[in-house]
């Protein structure tokens, strides 16, 4: 019904959240979480989902007062123009260098794990030009393909927990004492940096509207939960905190690790096929996303034109970005997580006391 | 539309401007390939010998599983990965090592560089992370390869078969990668891997009638028949990985009670009249209590056992509560001693063998968190105690010995 209207319902917009919560979180919240949280790490989004529950409230509250209107316009409602610009700036800004850093990562994954002497050239050029092609056809199509790809990954998922949580070796993710309180929310930071629900709110003109918001969020929110502490717990729970703390892919080893009945392995390759796609949704995402803000910065009545040249410029900074995969992951670390929790946790909590001042939400 | 060929058109382009070159470099033709299923590292100087054992398979035999005699190649390199990587200087096919199912480390490169000589399997992208790691003991690993696949034996096959049977008398076990490399990273314990020896077997001297008959014979084949036996542990140090010591028979066992690896195994004891009784392991569970009381560590190994009576080799009526009670204080006692072999090197090497610092984490987590810097010098106080409970629960088909004779009523 919703969708010959040109727009994604709320329940879509969940979906496409969990997608690319699950492709970040496959790639290095194992890896993030036991680093400080160590065998107590697979709690720690449990922290990340109050956080998440939080912000959910305050969006609804845009969501419900802000109808067909996206983030950029409930910025500068609540803002002055200068400020509410230079913030939407920051936002362009936040999206293209994150846009940047999944795109090499894309591509740091393959050369990586599975083909290290390949031109890494291949697989980043390959994902932007589809992704360039397909932004083309608008955000019903995209959040219709998002729904298919989430129910392939969530069967890949759930086959691959069938497999694994069996084997979980429970003195890996023991013993749990109050010792482990401040290591869990120091874990929890990675976690909560991927709240990217805000980020999908610069096309909420694009949504339709219903009563379901915060129904669908907790949904999705729950669902995010079960999967992160999931991914933790096997991976942690198979290797050692030691061992995933380590490793730059920890999710895709512990599945490397996977033998079934002493013979059958190579699990891997079907937990490649989901990165994929899921890769494919958050950098298609984010590129709609990014461009809704430009568009809104310059009161542009379209963005299509400006589809290949803004690829291109993140391409180029693809490169840019870091020398080798060591300065990627110290940029992730030291400086993506914290500019995440600024855009998506505390710019959209002060906007909202900005408008309760006054009396605007 | 028009875009659509323009776009196709720029890839083309693309594509031929890299002057055609395969842009998915590192695929192999399945029969292009040599599997290697079984590794051998050694120390050669200052050098690392590598002997691999390769699986040869074309896609015709793959499907049928008929594999062709297995073949081994040796390279010496600086380390690890250089050492495989020269193999393609003289091999006529590429290498792939995601078949890897046996790492053999000799002792003497074990010695100082077990961390060293693992890295570069669990780093790299083509290793399973579930390949078994054992150390060779008192040889080269190059020689226990060489004796196996020149006598026409497939060496993964042997050590597959070895593993499994290892059980049987449970005096070592199988050990992955990733919990060898684990165990290595922990520095508040000591890393165990199992180990294989050769063993020469002693032929006893024939007799003069045979001797002459046999003559012929012996002049074709060595005196002295080699083999490979799974028996037994290397320990590492937990803080340099620096080979500690080593351990097999009775205390590899007694090893195994502690840390619940024992599958069966053959407990012999001796009835009233001195004569042998066998008694094979059902079940073993040993718990490791420790107790924090003035700061002071008290632990208690606490082994629960059953057995049943598998050969009975005297006269006597065993089955009778005293008699059985007495066979059950003796394979107490047998048990009892194992585990104490063990506790004497853990006080002799003042090192965590058998992981009791995660007890101790699992149990006393905010006590742990105190000690564990100094954990070295508080694990040299800890008093250990022994309680084994075993249990003599049934025979077999049949009840009374052989020889068990009814006495005639006068």
């Amino acid at each position: 019904m919703f969708r010959n209207k040109g727009k994604i319902s709320v329940r879509q917009v969940m979906i496409i959240l969990i997608i690319t919560v699950y492709t970040p979180s496959i790639r290095f919240i194992a890896r993030a979480t036991s680093y400080s949280a160590k065998q107590a790490s697979w709690l720690s989004p449990i922290i990340a989902f109050g956080v998440y529950v939080i912000m959910l409230f305050i969006l609804n509250r845009f969501y419900k007062k802000y109808k067909n209107k996206n983030f950029s316009e409930v910025i500068l409602d609540n803002t002055p123009k200068l400020i509410g610009k230079t913030i939407i700036v920051i936002y362009i800004i936040s999206i293209t260098l994150l846009l940047v850093l999944y795109i090499r990562y894309f591509g740091e994954r393959f050369v990586t794990a599975l083909y290290p002497n390949v031109d890494i050239n291949i697989f980043i050029i390959s994902i932007l030009l589809i992704v360039a092609f397909m932004i083309r056809s608008g955000i019903v199509v995209i959040a219709r393909m998002s729904e298919l790809m989430f129910i392939i990954m969530t069967i890949i998922f759930v086959s691959l927990m069938f497999i694994m949580v069996p084997n979980v070796q429970l003195e890996n993710v023991t013993p749990i004492s109050t010792l482990d309180i401040i290591p869990v929310f120091k874990g929890s930071i990675v976690t909560i940096a991927l709240s990217y629900l805000p980020f999908y709110f610069f096309f909420s003109h694009e949504w339709s509207q219903n009563d379901k918001f915060l129904k669908h969020g907790i949904m999705a929110g729950l669902y995010i939960l079960i999967i992160e502490v999931l991914i933790i717990f096997v991976s942690v729970g198979l290797m050692g905190s030691t061992v995933i703390s380590r490793s730059p892919l920890s999710f895709f080893i512990a599945v490397k690790n996977i033998n079934l009945l002493g013979e059958i392995s190579g699990f891997e390759s079907i937990l490649v096929s989901t990165w994929i796609l899921t890769d494919f949704v958050i950098l298609i995402v984010y590129t709609y996303s990014a461009l809704n803000m430009i568009k809104s910065l310059f009161n542009l009545g379209d963005f299509k034109p400006f589809i290949n040249i803004y690829i291109f410029i993140t391409y180029l900074l693809t490169w840019i970005i870091a020398k080798n995969v060591f300065e990627l992951q110290d940029w992730g670390a030291q400086f993506a997580v914290y500019m995440n929790i600024n855009v998506l946790i505390v710019i959209p909590v002060i906007i909202f006391m900005i408008g309760k001042v006054r009396k605007v939400v | 539309m028009i875009r659509t060929i323009t776009l196709t058109l720029f890839v083309f382009i693309l594509y031929v401007a890299t002057g055609l070159e395969t842009l998915v470099g590192g695929r192999m033709d399945i029969s292009d390939a040599f599997y290697i299923a079984t590794v051998g590292l050694d120390k050669e100087d200052d050098e690392i010998q590598m002997t691999i054992v390769t699986k040869q398979y074309s896609p015709k035999e793959e499907t049928s599983q008929i594999a062709k005699q297995d073949k081994y190649f040796v390279s010496v390199g600086r380390d690890v990965f250089e050492a495989a990587r020269n193999f393609n200087s003289f091999m006529d096919k590429e290498t792939f090592w995601g078949h890897v199912s046996y790492i053999l480390v000799s002792e003497n490169l074990a010695q100082k560089d077990i961390d060293s000589a693992l890295d570069f399997f669990v780093r790299d992208h083509e290793h399973k992370l579930t390949s078994n790691v054992l150390v060779i003991k008192d040889a080269r690993a190059e020689e226990a390869i060489k004796l196996v696949t020149d006598s026409g034996e497939d060496i993964t096959t042997k050590l597959k078969v070895l593993s499994k049977g290892v059980g049987a008398l449970s005096i070592s076990s199988e050990l992955p990668l990733i919990d060898a490399f684990n165990k290595i990273n922990n520095k508040y314990c000591s890393c165990y891997i199992p180990t294989l020896k050769i063993v020469e077997d002693q032929k006893d001297e024939p007799e003069e009638e045979t001797k002459e008959a046999s003559n012929t014979e012996n002049e074709k084949t060595d005196e002295k028949t080699k083999r490979l036996v799974l028996e037994g542990y290397v320990f590492f140090d937990q803080d340099d990985a620096k080979l500690l010591c080593s351990i097999e028979g009775g205390t590899a066992r007694g090893f195994n009670f502690i840390i619940n690896k024992i599958k069966s195994g053959v407990i012999v004891v001796k009835d009233p009249d001195g004569e042998y009784v066998n008694l094979e392991i059902i079940d073993s569970k040993t718990e490791i209590i420790p107790k924090i009381e003035d700061d002071k560590i008290t632990v208690k190994l606490k082994t629960k056992m059953n057995s049943n009576i598998s050969e009975i080799h005297g006269e006597v009526d065993i089955f009778k509560a005293d008699i059985i009670e007495g066979l059950v204080n003796q394979q107490n006692d047998i048990i009892k001693a194992e585990m104490q072999s063990v506790i004497g090197l853990v006080k002799e090497y003042n090192s965590d063998l058998f992981d009791l610092s995660s007890v101790i984490n699992h149990k006393y987590p905010k006590k742990w968190d105190k000690i564990k810097d100094n954990w070295r010098e508080v694990f040299k106080d800890i008093k250990f105690e022994i309680e084994v409970e075993s249990k003599i629960n049934r025979t077999y088909s049949i009840k009374k010995p052989a020889l068990s004779r009814e006495k005639e009523k006068k």
